[in-house]
C-alpha cells in the first residue's frame, strides 16, 4: 500500500511538472510594459481620490470580495471558536499563568502594548494613504493587547479584553461592511458604491467609503484576532 | 430596485443575518436564533426565485459598486451574473437551508446561535458562487463555503471521527484551491482580468499555446472538480458526510457538490470553449466520471454506515453528470441539470431519514439497526419512495431526466452506465430500507468484514420517528422530486436553465452589455414509452438486488468471477482508507490524469 501512495504521489509530482514547464513560455515576459489591469486599477484609484490604490482595488473596485474575505475570517473565528468549546466531559478550564516576569520585561511590554495599539490603529486609520489597512492594522492592534500576557499575567489581559464586547465588535464590523455597501445601493444604485465625497487626493479625509471600509474591517479583525486567541489560550484542559 | 441591484443581497442578507446572530446569540435564547435563521433563509429564498424568475427571460447583470465597463469592454469592477441555472441553484441553496434549519430545529443547544451563523455563513458562500462573474470571486466564495463547511463537518467535537473527518475535507478542499488559485494566477498574468466575461473575450481573440491553456484549465478546475468529489478528487466526500450532522449532510449532497460540477462547467463553457482542444476536455471528464460513476457505486453497495452509503451514491450520480456534461451538448447538459436537480432532493430528503434514525436509535449501522424502525411506517414509506427514485421509477424527475440525457447522447454504453449506477446505488439503499424498517432478510453475522458503524447522534434527547420536523422537510423534498417529474412546466424550466449554460458566447456578450434573450429551448423532456419501461426494469432489478443483498447476499455464479469481484471490493476499500496522505496522493495524481487525458484527446 505504502509503495502504491509513493507511485501514485510521484506520477502526480512529475505530470503536475512537466504541466507547468510547458504552460511557462505562454505567459508574457518578465518585466513586460503593458499591464492593462494596472492601468485601469491606477486610473480608478486617482478618480476617488484614493492615494494607495492597491487600498482602492481591495475596499472600492473589488469592494465586494473583500466583504467575501472578511466574512472568512469572521467564519474562520466563528468556526475556531465552535470547535474549541469545553465537550462535556471537560468540567473546567485551567486558566493559562504566567510565572515570574522580570522587571525590564515587564516595563518593556507595557511600554510597547501602548505603542503597538497605537501604530496597529494608525495603519487601519490610514489604510486609504499608505501600505497597511484594515486587515493589517487589525491584527498588529489585536495581537499586541497579549503583550499584557507577555508582561503581567493572564488576569491583567482578561482585565482589558471584554470579550462579550469583542464578539459584539467583531459582529459590527461584518454588519458595517454590508450597511455601507446598502448605504452605496440607496444612494447611487449600486451596491458598495463608493458614494461618499471624495476629498481631494493625499489627504486624510479622502477616498470616500475606503477609510470607512477599512475602519469597519480594522474593528472586525481586531476584535477577531483577540477572541480567536483568547480560545487557544483557554485550551489547557484539565479531563475528568 | 431592481432585481439586477439587490442580486448582491443573496450574498448580504445571509452574511449579516450571521453576524447579527454572533452578536446577540448569548442573550437571545434558542427560539429566537432559530427565527432569525429561518427569517433570512426564507428572505434569500424569495430573492432567489426573483432573480431566476428574471434570469429565465434574460440573463441578469450587476455589476458592483457602479464600475461597469466603458467603451473597449474593460473594467476594474466586479460583477454577479445571474443566468437561470445560477440562480436557480442560488434559490435551491437557500431552500434546502430553510428545510435543514427546520428539521435542524434542537440542534446543539450549547451553541446554537453558532450553529445556525456557520449554516447561514455556508449559504451565502453557495450564493456568491453560483453567482459569481468573476474568477476570483467565485475562488473566495468556494473558500468561504469551505471554511464554513470543515466547521459544520466537525461540530461534534466529542466525536474523534467528527475531527478526522473535518480534517480529511479540509486539507484536500485547500489543497485543490491553492490549486485553482495557481491556475487563475496563470490567466491573470495572461489577460490582466479576472471576470469570467472578459477572459472568455480575450481568450478567444488571442493566439495562446495549447500547453498554456490547457495548464490554466486544469489548475483552475483542480479544486472545483475537488468540490464536486470527480474520481481520483472524491476521497474526502465519504469521510465528511459519515459524521456531519445530517442537515448539514443534506446541504453537502444536495448542493454544495452539484456546485462544484457548475463551477467546472461554468469556467470551461464561459473561458475554455473554443480555446481548449474540446475533444480533450470531452475524453477527460468522461473517463473521470464513469470512472468516479463505477468506484461510486461499487464502494456503496459495500458500506453498511448508512451515511457513508449515501455520500458514496452521491459520487457515483455526480460522476454520471460529469460525464454528460462532458458532451458540450445543450440537450444533453439540461437533462443532467434535471437528473441532478432531482437527485439532490431525494438524496437531501434520504440524509434527513437516516439522521432521524441516528438520533432516535443512536445507531447509524445497517446491521444494528436491523428492524428497529418496524414502527415507523410513515418513513419506511418515505425511504423506500426515495430509494426506488433513485432507482429511476416513474414519475420521479430522476427518471425524465436520465431518459431525457439518454435519448440526447444515444450512446449505449453511456445508457448501460446509467442504468447500472441506477441499480445498485437503488440498490443498496433499498437493501438498507427493507432490513431496517421491514426487518427483511437475515441479520448479517457479527463476522461481517466491514466493521461496525458509530457515530454520535446529533441530538441529545431521542426525538420520535414521526415528528413533524422530520416528516414535514422530508416530504416537501421528496415531493419535489415528484413534481419534477409530474409537472412539464418544472422539468422544462429546469432543462431549458441547464441548456442555457452552454451559451458561454451569451454569458460574455450580456456582461458587456448587449443581452441575447435565453436560447430558445430545443427538446423538451417527456415521457417516452422506452423510459417508463426502462424506469419500471431498473426498478425491479434494484428491489431484487436489494432483496439479495437483504438476505446476505450469497454469492451466485462461477467461483473465480465472484472471487475476482470479491478482490475488486477489498481493493477499493483498501484505496479509500481514510488516510490523509492517500488522498494527496490522489489528487495530485488527479491533476496529472487530467492534463494527460486533455492532451490526449
Amino acid at each position: 500500500m505504502k509503495r502504491l501512495r509513493w507511485l501514485v504521489c510521484w506520477f502526480g509530482i512529475c505530470t503536475f511538472g512537466i504541466l507547468l514547464i510547458f504552460a511557462i513560455p505562454g505567459l508574457p515576459p518578465v518585466g513586460d510594459v503593458s499591464h492593462p489591469y494596472r492601468d485601469l486599477a491606477v486610473r480608478a484609484a486617482v478618480e476617488h481620490a484614493t492615494a494607495n490604490t492597491v487600498a482602492s482595488v481591495n475596499f472600492d473596485t473589488r469592494a465586494f470580495d473583500t466583504l467575501g474575505e472578511e466574512a472568512i475570517f469572521f467564519t474562520a473565528v466563528l468556526g475556531a471558536i465552535a470547535l474549541l468549546r469545553p465537550a462535556r466531559h471537560e468540567k473546567d478550564r485551567r486558566l493559562p499563568h504566567s510565572g515570574r516576569v522580570l522587571a525590564s520585561t515587564r516595563l518593556a511590554g507595557y511600554v510597547f502594548l501602548g505603542i503597538t495599539t497605537v501604530v496597529g490603529w494608525d495603519v487601519v486609520a490610514h489604510g486609504h494613504l499608505t501600505p497597511g489597512g484594515g486587515f493589517q492594522g487589525g491584527i498588529v492592534a489585536g495581537s499586541g493587547l497579549h503583550l499584557a500576557y507577555v508582561a503581567g499575567n493572564y488576569s491583567v489581559l482578561q482585565r482589558i479584553r471584554p470579550l462579550r464586547l469583542l464578539e459584539i465588535g467583531e459582529a459590527a464590523g461584518v454588519v458595517g461592511f454590508i450597511g455601507i455597501g446598502l448605504a452605496g445601493l440607496v444612494c447611487a444604485g449600486s451596491f458598495l458604491t463608493n458614494f461618499v465625497p471624495m476629498g481631494i487626493l493625499g489627504g486624510f479625509l479622502s477616498g470616500g467609503t475606503v477609510a470607512l471600509l477599512n475602519a469597519v474591517v480594522g474593528l472586525e479583525v481586531g476584535c477577531g484576532v483577540v477572541m480567536l486567541l483568547s480560545r487557544f489560550l483557554e485550551q489547557d484542559l484539565v479531563m475528568t | 430596485m431592481t432585481v439586477r441591484q439587490v442580486l448582491p443581497l443573496t450574498v448580504a442578507m445571509p452574511l449579516g443575518m450571521a453576524a447579527v446572530l454572533v452578536a446577540i446569540g448569548h442573550h437571545a435564547g434558542r427560539r429566537m436564533s432559530d427565527v432569525l435563521t429561518l427569517l433570512a433563509a426564507v428572505a434569500t429564498t424569495a430573492l432567489g426565485c426573483a432573480a431566476t424568475l428574471a434570469a429565465s427571460h434574460q440573463r441578469v447583470v450587476s455589476w458592483l459598486a457602479g464600475w461597469s465597463p466603458g467603451h473597449d469592454g474593460r473594467s476594474v469592477g466586479l460583477l454577479l451574473e445571474a443566468d437561470a441555472l445560477g440562480a436557480g441553484i442560488a434559490t435551491l441553496a437557500a431552500a434546502l437551508t430553510c428545510l435543514a434549519v427546520v428539521y435542524g430545529w434542537r440542534y446543539f443547544d450549547e451553541i446554537a446561535w453558532q450553529y445556525h451563523a456557520l449554516l447561514l455563513v455556508f449559504l451565502a458562500g453557495m450564493e456568491g458562487f453560483a453567482l459569481s462573474g468573476d474568477l476570483f470571486d467565485m475562488f473566495v466564495f468556494f473558500e468561504l463555503m469551505g471554511v464554513a463547511g470543515y466547521a459544520l463537518t466537525a461540530l461534534k467535537i466529542e466525536d474523534r471521527s467528527a475531527v478526522q473527518g473535518s480534517l480529511n475535507f479540509a486539507v484536500v478542499n485547500s489543497l485543490g484551491a491553492y490549486f485553482s488559485l495557481g491556475g487563475i494566477a496563470l490567466l491573470y498574468a495572461d489577460i490582466g482580468a479576472l471576470q469570467l466575461p472578459i477572459i472568455g473575450q480575450e481568450l478567444r481573440t488571442r493566439p495562446n499555446p495549447t500547453s498554456f491553456v490547457l495548464a490554466a484549465f486544469v489548475l483552475t478546475a483542480c479544486g472545483f472538480l475537488v468540490k464536486a468529489a470527480i474520481a481520483p478528487f472524491h476521497f474526502w466526500l465519504a469521510d465528511a458526510h459519515a459524521v456531519a450532522p445530517a442537515p448539514v449532510c443534506a446541504l453537502f449532497s444536495g448542493v454544495m457538490v452539484e456546485l462544484g460540477l457548475y463551477g467546472v462547467a461554468r469556467i470551461y463553457f464561459v473561458i475554455f470553449d473554443g480555446v481548449l482542444p474540446g475533444a480533450g476536455f470531452r475524453l477527460a471528464l468522461t473517463v473521470l466520471g464513469a470512472v468516479g460513476a463505477v468506484v461510486g457505486a461499487l464502494m456503496c453497495w459495500q458500506q453498511r454506515h448508512l451515511k457513508r452509503l449515501l455520500a458514496y451514491s452521491t459520487i457515483a450520480h455526480i460522476g454520471i453528470g460529469a460525464l454528460t456534461v462532458a458532451t458540450g451538448s445543450a440537450a444533453a447538459v439540461g437533462g443532467a441539470v434535471l437528473y441532478l436537480l432531482a437527485h439532490a432532493v431525494v438524496k437531501a430528503s434520504l440524509f434527513l431519514m437516516v439522521g432521524g434514525l441516528l438520533n432516535r436509535y443512536r445507531s447509524i449501522d445497517e446491521i444494528a439497526l436491523f428492524a428497529r424502525a418496524r414502527a415507523a411506517r410513515p418513513l419506511a414509506v418515505a425511504y423506500l419512495c426515495g430509494g426506488a427514485a433513485l432507482a429511476g421509477l416513474p414519475p420521479f424527475g430522476l427518471a425524465l431526466g436520465k431518459g431525457f440525457v439518454e435519448a440526447s447522447l444515444d450512446t449505449p454504453w453511456v445508457t448501460l452506465l446509467v442504468g447500472l449506477v441506477s441499480v445498485v446505488t437503488a440498490g443498496a439503499v433499498l437493501r438498507t430500507g427493507l432490513r431496517v424498517f421491514l426487518g427483511l432478510g437475515a441479520r448479517e453475522p457479527a463476522e461481517a468484514d466491514e466493521p461496525p458503524a458509530k457515530e454520535q447522534p446529533d441530538v441529545q434527547r431521542r426525538p420520535a420517528l414521526d415528528h413533524i420536523g422530520l416528516l414535514g422537510p422530508v416530504a416537501v423534498l421528496l415531493g419535489a422530486g415528484l413534481l419534477l417529474g409530474i409537472l412539464p412546466t418544472w422539468s422544462r424550466a429546469v432543462t431549458a436553465a441547464g441548456a442555457g449554460m452552454v451559451d458561454g458566447i451569451g454569458y460574455v456578450q450580456a456582461a458587456l452589455g448587449n443581452p441575447t434573450p435565453a436560447p430558445s429551448i430545443g427538446p423538451v423532456p417527456i415521457w417516452r414509452p422506452e423510459d417508463v419501461i426502462v424506469g419500471l426494469v431498473t426498478t425491479a432489478a434494484a428491489m431484487a438486488l436489494a432483496l439479495w443483498g437483504a438476505r446476505g447476499a450469497r454469492a451466485v455464479g462461477p467461483r473465480r468471477i465472484t472471487d475476482a469481484v470479491a478482490w475488486v471490493g477489498r481493493g477499493l476499500r483498501a484505496a479509500h482508507s481514510g488516510h490523509l496522505g492517500d488522498y494527496v496522493a490522489w489528487l495530485l495524481a488527479g491533476v496529472g490524469v487530467l492534463g494527460v487525458l486533455l492532451r490526449l484527446g
